[in-house]
């Protein structure tokens, strides 16, 4: 269980984020809506650790855990960005098998068996061997969602999934998340799109922007 | 006439390419890595490195390197340090190719996106692994084509270690042409280069395709 009590973030001397307080349980899938401004992606990244939060506390299974510090080494919290930042120079496969080798978290081997499974499991088996550049945007994103489960991350963050892609992607999306959600799979999805929230979220936490 | 006196020449030529060959190859081993070094150094936090490294930068780029090699040579004897003729060449061409390779990896370095690291951040790797499996390889992809510049013009420049007495082609070159009064010696020397040149443009093509099978 996550938890955030009154988490609040200044960026070049503006507000931005003002006492935010949530709880995502295990197996949950919360999803994050306002409007464009409101602080939504700041706020995921803070919960990522690519950036600390000023005031505030965020508790991991009732323990303290600051994502800045914490999850850049331990990795409990996966990230699937907007722009997917899958890695150009590598395969599709190589992309997912990267991190648990260097991190050692697997075998050489071991990765590569668990990355041809993981992109098995998402239908890309036929794009393993491919580049980033050869997919379209619905096979980056599911890349991106293979390359972040690779580390086994407890929970799973998406900063606006179906931005990126054609608006009739949006309910593989969906679908996409469901079926992680039915392994038990904690998300936290970022959104501005109410109907895809809709379609996934069991909880759903407005976020309004500041004066 | 022209046959026969070639192939006499030929000995000393090859002599000097060798010395050409020598200043070439482990300048470029010696300041591809100290450049790289250097570029993640003028990218430091820490300013005083920043700045120590900008001056680097600004005196051997603002400086011609022929005055440098003299200098090496012949001035840091001042002050009882003391080369050898081809430990100064080497010395000078080092550090100042090393800085044309440093700010043509800075360059490189800057263009790789942000995102990209934050991306490997979430994936956890540290910092080393993070510059060697994703920055590197996009940096190297980048810089090639500049890299090369640099390379076919240190091969020419090599032929300024003339100056503190070393013996490289053109020198062998000019001793030929002013023993002989004649213009012979000069166009095998430049035929000599040629080759050279064309042999590097060739690897460095085959270095650009290398990492081309991405976008």
């Amino acid at each position: 269980m996550l938890t955030l009590t009154n988490i609040s973030k200044q960026i070049d001397q503006r507000q931005i984020l003002k006492a935010v307080s949530l709880t995502v349980k295990d197996g949950e899938t919360l999803c994050i809506v306002g409007p464009s401004g409101a602080g939504k992606t700041t706020l995921l990244r803070i919960i990522t650790g690519l950036i600390d939060y000023d005031q505030g506390q965020i508790q991991l299974n009732q323990r303290e855990f600051r994502p800045s510090r914490d999850n850049l080494q331990q990795g409990v919290i996966g990230g699937v960005f907007q722009d997917f930042r899958l890695f150009p120079h590598l395969t599709t496969l190589e992309n997912v098998m990267l991190a648990p080798k260097l991190t050692g978290l697997l075998s050489a081997d071991e990765a590569r068996q668990q990355a041809t499974e993981l992109l098995t499991q998402l239908g890309l088996e036929q794009q393993a061997q491919q580049y980033t550049f050869q997919l379209s945007g619905g096979q980056k994103q599911r890349v991106s969602i293979a390359r972040a489960l690779a580390l086994k991350p407890q929970i799973l963050c998406y900063d606006e999934p179906t931005s990126a892609l054609d608006p009739n992607l949006r309910d593989s999306v969906s679908q996409l998340l469901l079926q992680l959600k039915q392994t038990g799979m904690t998300q936290i999805v970022v959104t501005h799109d109410l109907t895809f929230a809709e379609q996934i979220a069991a909880q759903t936490y407005h976020l309004a922007p500041l004066q | 006439m022209s046959w026969q006196y070639f192939t006499g020449i030929f000995p000393a030529l090859l002599s000097g390419t060798s010395m050409t060959l020598s200043i070439f190859g482990l300048t470029l081993l010696l300041a591809l890595p100290l450049g790289l070094l250097v570029s993640v150094g003028l990218r430091s936090h820490f300013k005083p490195l920043r700045a120590l490294l900008d001056f680097y930068v600004w005196v051997m780029r603002g400086t011609p390197l022929l005055l440098q090699l003299i200098f090496v040579f012949y001035g840091l004897p001042l002050i009882h340090l003391v080369l050898e003729r081809y430990s100064a060449a080497l010395f000078a061409f080092v550090l100042n190719y090393a800085t044309y390779f440093a700010e043509i990896f800075r360059g490189g370095l800057q263009s790789v996106d942000q995102g990209q690291i934050e991306a490997a951040q979430m994936l956890k790797l540290k910092p080393k692994q993070i510059f060697m499996h994703i920055i590197l390889p996009q940096v190297n992809k980048k810089v090639i084509p500049a890299i090369g510049n640099e390379v076919i013009n240190l091969v020419k420049d090599s032929s300024l270690v003339y100056v503190i007495g070393l013996g490289d082609l053109l020198r062998a070159g000019n001793i030929a042409m002013a023993r002989d009064v004649t213009l012979l010696p000069l166009l095998a020397v430049a035929a000599i280069y040629l080759v050279l040149t064309a042999v590097l443009t060739w690897l460095l093509r085959r270095a650009e395709r290398h990492y081309a099978y991405y976008e």
